[in-house]
């Protein structure tokens, strides 16, 4: 007894039963690649939009680190705390700070984690650094009398 | 002949891609504008000038929604919200999905300056 399939080169002819077969190999094949390659894009996108709201903590807590340094509200939490603050506020943790008080410069890394990806392992951390840099206050004598003198400006740098 | 069955479908994928990518550059850009508009919200009191820092950056331009929440004077946190709603664009998706997909990118940072009429 033979399998229920066409077994007789009579019956389909041995091209079109190639034919048959392999088209549906090839969409099946496709199809896979297919959902392969959306679940990926998928896993992108998320990476993409973590990777941007880390810089943005980053950013964020650069600054605030830096302001607490350069311009310290009595009262306020130390520089890092105000790192710290600030990578929260927006949805990253501060991993480490390098703001001295007393120097003009504040780097900062921050961490974010992807919850949910389809292709990567889950609990993903991105990881973004930025660096803000206050001017030199200005020279005693520069200023003119009567005018309050402007805070030295703040600079950013994030790459 | 499967083929020609599965090409349709194939297509509508495709251009789904297509579509979602110009939606993920648009989310993206949404939010860097609501990064570039916290950082002029912590510098400027202005809340126009913090609006026109959006409007340069958002996908939207000026028709972008911004919000501003201060919540105090110099060394608290202010928050700028952006929202875009973004017209789908490519054919055949708009017909499947709902015509526009709003984005809304949010930033905090901290305000460098105390803004006026603080403390009110």
């Amino acid at each position: 007894m033979r399998p229920h399939w066409p077994a007789t080169a009579a019956e389909v002819g041995p091209s079109a039963h190639h034919e048959r077969g392999s088209i549906s190999l090839v969409v099946a094949f496709g199809l896979c690649l297919l959902a392969l390659l959306a679940l990926g894009i998928a896993d992108l996108t998320r990476l993409a939009d973590a990777r941007t709201r880390a810089q943005t903590a980053a950013d964020a807590a650069a600054l605030a680190a830096l302001q607490q340094m350069v311009r310290p509200i009595t009262g306020a939490p130390s520089p890092a705390e105000e790192a710290s603050r600030f990578a929260s506020a927006n949805g990253a943790d501060l991993v480490a700070c390098a703001c001295v008080e007393g120097s003009l410069e504040a780097t900062v890394e921050v961490r974010r984690s992807v919850p949910v990806l389809w292709l990567l392992d889950d609990g993903t951390w991105v990881s973004a650094t930025a660096r803000a840099t206050a001017e030199p206050p200005a020279i005693q004598g520069t200023a003119t009398p009567g005018v309050p003198a402007e805070p030295e400006p703040l600079h950013l740098f994030s790459p | 002949m499967e083929f020609a069955l599965v090409l349709p479908l194939l297509l509508v994928v495709l251009v789904g891609m297509v579509q979602m990518g110009a939606v993920l550059r648009d989310h993206l850009v949404v939010l860097a504008a609501a990064r570039e508009a916290a950082r002029e919200a912590a510098v400027s009191p202005d809340d126009a000038l913090v609006a026109a820092a959006a409007a340069r950056i958002a996908p939207c331009g000026a028709a972008a929604d911004v919000s501003i929440g201060r919540s105090g004077g110099q060394g608290e946190p202010v928050t700028v919200s952006v929202r875009c709603r973004q017209p789908l664009a490519v054919p055949l998706v708009s017909w499947l999905l709902p015509a526009t997909v709003s984005l809304e990118g949010v930033a905090t940072f901290r305000q460098e300056f105390a803004p006026s009429g603080w403390p009110p």
